[in-house]
């Protein structure tokens, strides 16, 4: 009898007791399968595992990307080093991001519902585009188009489909950076947010902006902060924010401004600059061109303390400092926008660019080029919440027929007081484009599964640009991911502009994304110019795809330095706070959402990566955790783990406390990201969704969603559960007791401190007084 | 027999200046992508049993307002002196002629010695069978073996990638160039705090970093002579001779 | 006769303590439980000897394919016979025409199906099963192209990471250390190969032929002033 060792092996597992010891031994089948791809994949033609140039223009920043990929598959997703903007480095999401291709939960078929609230039945694709066919020609002028700020060819798809259809596009952007864009506009008159040249200065200055963790381009401004640190002199950063984050915890100086008042702040640094004559009289009076005079009275530090929470002497000096130490550079962003008077808290701070001679110079503010190519811009904004409130209202009152949705999740997004549920229930046609699920897609009629970043062709220009013109090109770098053993695809998914270019039929000059980006990269060529030369378009297009992108670094913009301020402040209107109305007294903390460092807004919640990646202040993850100072949460008997409810007027959510020796008393801090209805196995129902409690309030100028203003009520639900973080993991080991992380003052040697130290534990722990070692121990830490 | 320091061709090192890690995190998933590092479930954490071949560690000095927070990325620090290796039964774990503190997984018996020496507490031993769905399986990185149950695990300074990089300097036949090497998480380190090169080359960037006043390795009092160097956190509120903690 | 051993039984059954007729059944149950487990324990043991691949006690190593390739016809060149039972002369062809990362990577790498159809979709009958499964799958025939499947033959442990392009640098940069297991002759320019797949273009089906254990790696390591430090394999 020929009997395989295979047939062997099985034989003999059944023959006895101890068939589980045996399958514990086997060899997973799997690893005895070597597939032959359908077409040749590119390392294997040239030998080398491939690594690719792209991007992803989910997330703001443009960053550019290489992915390395084997066999057809990615393996790992790096910065793109020849990339401008993040010249080589990529932040925990770009890592993690790799995970929503290959998610055991992506989307693999067309899905349609029965009926509204109903299951879903999977659909074929033929089906599914006639749908989608009939729904846009239903929809004919009642249609909307909602995605996430995209920039780029996307966004230029989406806006321009839904003009060909007599439709509106609307973005949904969950912290509203259009406030900042309003700001830069007032102050700079700029449609673009401008470049900080963080490499070159001394002194900054950020109110409310996280941008080491995740404003903006965090990647690309953290590469510049390595710069500001160790070129030359040390830098020293002056941050003002209610909540230690990220980039408050590397500041030298950090100012716990009470939120809303970050604008009284800037003003009371002017008064001071102003009032000491720290600056050039020319400076003074270009400042005062754009605020008047007058406005500066009742801005002295002492005066403005108590409300803005920062003492006067602190205040003062920060002023010197940033006066004196130059070039300096001011700017806001992040929660400080999240105020009703948000315009205001950032238009103030970029004003003191203005006395210190920052704009315009090396080190300080310059502004950026329009886009390269017409029609795109990476303005990463969406429409501001008064518009969706106007929309909503629409969708509610049936006036619209069919909405498409993409990349936003609106669902999960919005505060509670506007019923984004209600408002879908409205809409006869529903239809939803993603790759894993989530709370926005379970409220779609038709759910079409589409394709990732790493399997389209696209463009990010990207925001802010780095002084002068950027197209970062983004390419599929895989194909369709065939399961092992003839399971099939991941996904039969397809791409969201390549279905709108289809459906335009012609409409839109390209049949699909990749004739679309070629447009553009033929009109790169025509302008003869940038870090990509060659003979002809097509070795001009293997360049750009090669680099990962077009740039040109002449391209920059002409600061004027003694830009001449478009617009005056009125402080009457805009300087108030008003935080919405007090649950009473007692309990009440001011409530302060952060995106979170590596979910984002929540897109990423979907992937292990994410969501098990430490946050970086409070080490926690798989859950949503609630900051408060430890010495107010003792006082009101809050410990770790215990679950908080956090009640506004207008819901409550459960969140795990987390006392901090860091967090600003009166200020409760919680990540946004997760507490998704929806989402694969990892997401489900963990944590809970901060932006549902959110009071309705905007904006004054802008009319976006004031999400920092909401008061809240917290109380101890008597339950406790274990804080997963993992501070604490492992026992901390200190340079001498007390010091975990030796820190010198600058000019000293390592060698000089750990001598200091190591007296002062000697005097403290080996001689006899022991009382005062006692006082000795550090303040909390692993 | 393990070469003495100077007589190798390579002694792989990293100096991190603290000054300037910032705590983003990017090295952590950097490496746990490129490694096979398994997912950290909940369960993981709640039970203390995280495994983060890298990770950064943040302590409070003072009190609020004038808190200060510290960040440090601590890995294997690769000691040249390394109390893991002599308490190894097996020899799974030993010195390379590279300066690598290596980590023999197919050796490795699960006896956790190695854990219970190591002062920085950077090894991590599996006590479950690392959970990859199919479809996750995709992106693993085929040069790194992905562990199973029972065995330790740890920073290996990306092995692969220095094999790769030793691997192409043969082929052409020159020596590896500076900086041509990079762990995953000195590639991902947006602030450069991460540096990684060959201590036995005097023009790399980490022979010339190590030289920096604020130079030190953690725990010198045990005498490890780790072959990480850590470049003091400056601040400008502490005067010269102060102590703090 | 019989009665004989009647009368010596009752006898037993008479002086036979009561406890010692308890415990000689509960002796014989527990000593069949020893050698069940020591059989579990030595079966265990014999598996997981015999899950590496080695060929012990005859059983037989090759593996069946999806698809019944043969390397004789595309590497050797005698007269073969092909499928459809034709004899047909051998190409010759060289291994890295087909396994074409193996001078540059880890993996010699099986070449995608729309590379085997380059030739056949013109050579080779309509009527040969093999051929009809390979255009299928390279989409020539229907339209669901989709990708093979093939079995592993040389599988090394997940702990070892072995990487072809410096064996196969080495090797070509000193012919006299290559050996053909099988047939003492090389094959083509990449001959090399042989040293450690033997002779595979004479295998219609291909099988593992050595061990490939650590113990030959090492010893071909020593001989070869090859990296013995357990570092260079295992990571």
């Amino acid at each position: 009898m020929k009997l395989s060792r295979r047939e062997f092996l099985a034989l003999g597992a059944k023959a006895t007791a101890g068939t589980m010891i045996f399958a514990a031994c086997g060899l997973p089948e799997r690893e005895l399968i070597v597939q032959s791809p359908i077409d040749m994949p590119e390392d294997l033609v040239r030998g080398e595992d491939a690594w690719y140039a792209t991007t992803w223009p989910d997330m703001p920043g443009g960053d550019g990307l290489i992915v390395r990929v084997m066999q057809g598959r990615a393996k790992k997703i790096a910065g793109n080093p020849d990339h401008p903007v993040n010249l080589g480095k990529q932040s925990a999401r770009h890592d993690a991001a790799i995970q929503l291709t290959y998610h055991p939960d992506r989307i693999s078929e067309p899905m349609l519902r029965q009926s509204k609230g109903g299951l879903y039945d999977p659909i074929s694709w033929q089906r599914a585009e006639q749908l989608l066919q009939s729904a846009v020609e239903a929809g004919k002028d009642n249609l909307s188009v909602v995605t996430n700020p995209l920039g780029g060819h996307l966004e230029w798809v989406a806006i321009n489909f839904a003009a060909l259809n007599g439709g509106r596009h609307i973005k949904y952007d969950p912290t509203e950076q259009g406030v900042m864009q309003d700001a830069i506009k007032f102050v700079y008159d700029q449609e673009d947010p401008p470049y900080y040249d963080i490499s070159n200065a001394k002194t900054i200055l950020s109110v409310g902006a996280d941008w080491l963790s995740t404003w903006q381009s965090s990647v690309g401004y953290s590469v510049r902060y390595g710069d500001f640190r160790s070129k030359g002199e040390r830098g020293y950063l002056i941050h003002a924010e209610s909540r230690m984050s990220m980039t408050a915890a590397n500041a030298d100086l950090w100012l716990p401004v009470m939120p809303g008042y970050e604008g009284h702040l800037a003003m009371s640094i002017a008064h001071v600059i102003v009032d000491e004559r720290l600056t050039g009289s020319g400076e003074i009076s270009r400042f005062f061109n754009q605020i008047p005079t007058a406005s500066l009275v009742g801005f002295r530090p002492e005066d403005v303390e108590e409300r803005v929470g920062v003492s006067a002497e602190r205040i003062r000096k920060a002023a010197r400092h940033f006066a004196e130490n130059r070039p300096s550079l001011a700017f806001a962003g992040g929660s400080a926008g999240g105020h009703t008077n948000g315009q205001f808290n950032i238009a103030a701070t970029h004003a003191l660019n203005t006395l210190v001679g920052a704009v315009g110079s090396d080190g300080g503010v310059k502004y950026n080029p329009l886009p390269t190519l017409d029609g795109l811009s990476g303005r990463c904004s969406g429409d501001s919440f008064s518009d969706w409130e106007v929309e909503l209202a629409q969708w509610r009152g049936g006036n619209v027929q069919t909405v498409i949705i993409r990349g936003a999740d609106i669902v999960h997004g919005m505060p509670n007081s506007v019923d984004v549920v209600g408002a879908l229930v409205g809409v006869p046609t529903v239809i939803g484009f993603g790759s894993v699920m989530n709370d926005t897609l379970a409220n779609c009629d038709l759910i079409l599964p589409e394709k990732t970043f790493l399997e389209t062709w696209g463009t990010t220009i990207p925001d802010p640009a780095p002084g002068y013109e950027v197209v970062t090109i983004q390419q599929p770098v895989i194909g369709d991911t065939e399961l092992f053993g003839g399971g099939g695809l991941i996904s039969d998914a397809r791409g969201f502009g390549d279905e709108l270019l289809r459906l335009a039929d012609g409409g839109l000059g390209a049949d699909d994304m990749e004739e679309l980006v070629n447009i553009s990269i033929d009109q790169l060529y025509d302008l003869n110019r940038g870090s990509v030369s060659a003979p002809d378009k097509r070795l001009f297009k293997q360049g750009v795809l090669q680099r990962g992108g077009w740039w040109d670094t002449q391209a920059t913009a002409e600061t004027p330095s003694d830009h001449a301020p478009p617009n005056v402040f009125d402080l009457d209107s805009t300087v108030n706070y008003s935080s919405t109305d007090g649950l009473g007294a007692g309990n009440d903390f001011h409530l302060v959402p952060f995106l979170s460092n590596s979910l984002y807004e929540g897109r990423l919640s979907a992937t292990p990566f994410a969501v098990q990646n430490p946050d970086p202040m409070s080490s926690a993850a798989w859950t949503t955790w609630a900051e408060i100072n430890a010495q107010e949460a003792e006082h009101l008997g809050i410990r770790e783990g215990d679950v908080l409810f956090i009640k506004s007027e207008h819901g409550e959510i459960e969140a795990l406390a987390y006392p901090t020796p860091g967090g600003r008393p009166g200020v409760i801090g919680v990540p946004i990201g997760l507490g998704h209805e929806y989402g694969g196995r990892y997401d489900e129902g963990l944590g809970a969704n901060v932006f549902k409690i959110l009071a309705p309030r905007v904006e004054a100028a802008s009319g976006s969603l004031a999400w920092a203003a909401t008061r809240v009520r917290v109380e101890r639900s008597g339950r406790k559960r274990e804080l997963p973080k993992f501070e604490g993991e492992v026992t901390a080991f200190p340079v001498e007791p007390g010091v975990p992380v030796l820190v010198v003052a600058p000019g000293e040697s390592a060698h000089d401190a750990e001598v200091a130290n190591h007296h002062k534990y000697q005097q403290n722990f080996l001689l006899p007084d022991k009382s005062e070692a006692t006082e000795e121990g550090s303040g909390g830490g692993h | 027999m393990t070469l003495q320091r100077e007589k190798r061709k390579y002694s792989w090192g990293m100096v991190v200046d603290v000054d300037k890690c910032t705590g983003c995190q990017a090295c952590v998933l950097a490496c746990q992508a490129e490694n096979n590092v398994p997912l950290n479930l909940q369960d993981r954490f709640e039970r203390a049993r995280v495994m983060s071949w890298i990770r950064v560690e943040r302590y409070w000095e003072g009190e609020f307002p004038d808190i200060k927070a510290r960040f440090i990325p601590i890995m294997c620090q690769h000691c040249e002196n390394a109390p893991c290796e002599p308490v190894c039964p097996v020899f799974a774990t030993y010195h390379n002629n590279e300066g690598l503190n290596v980590q023999v997984y197919n050796r490795c018996v699960g006896t956790r010695y190695c854990a219970n020496g190591c002062p920085y507490i950077v090894r991590f031993f599996n006590y479950w069978e690392p959970v990859w769905p199919e479809a996750f399986r995709n992106h693993l990185n085929p040069d790194v073996t992905v562990r199973s149950r029972g065995i330790m695990e740890k920073c290996s300074f990306c092995i692969q990638r220095i094999r790769r990089g030793v691997r192409n300097a043969e082929r052409e036949n020159r020596d590896v160039v500076d900086g041509e090497i990079q762990t995953a998480c000195t590639q991902a380190c947006p602030t450069d705090a991460l540096v990684f090169g060959n201590f036995m080359d005097e023009d790399s960037k980490v022979s010339k970093m190590k030289k920096d006043d604020r130079h030190y390795t953690l725990l010198p009092h045990l005498e490890t002579d780790p072959n990480v160097v850590y470049l003091a956190k400056i601040d400008t509120d502490k005067s010269a001779g102060e102590s703090h903690g | 006769m019989l009665a004989t051993l009647l009368e010596f039984l009752r006898e037993k059954h008479r002086t036979t303590p009561m406890w010692l007729k308890v415990l000689i059944p509960v002796l014989g149950v527990g000593s069949l439980g020893v050698v069940a487990v020591m059989g579990a324990f030595l079966a265990f043991v014999v598996t997981a000897w015999l899950g590496q691949p080695i060929p012990v006690l005859g059983f037989d190593q090759s593996v069946e394919q999806p698809i019944a390739f043969p390397h004789t016809i595309h590497a050797g060149m005698g007269v073969y016979t092909n499928s459809t039972g034709d004899q047909i002369q051998g190409l010759g062809m060289d291994c890295t025409f087909c396994h074409r990362t193996v001078t540059s990577q880890a993996n010699a790498g099986v070449p995608p199906v729309q590379f085997c159809a380059y030739c056949h979709q013109v050579i080779g009958g309509e009527e040969s099963e093999p051929l009809t499964q390979v255009r299928t799958a390279a989409g020539i025939i229907g339209d669901s192209p989709h990708p093979i499947d093939w079995k592993r033959v040389h599988r090394m442990p997940d702990h070892v990471r072995f990487v072809h392009e410096p064996h196969i640098r080495y090797l070509t940069q000193n012919p006299d250390k290559v050996t053909n297991s099988t047939s003492g002759e090389t094959i083509g320019a990449a001959g090399v190969c042989s040293t450690c797949h033997g002779d595979v273009a004479s295998m219609e089906e291909v099988a593992q032929v050595e061990p490939l254990k650590m113990g030959q790696c090492v010893n071909c390591h020593r001989e070869n002033e090859a990296p013995t430090d357990c570092a260079s394999c295992h990571h």
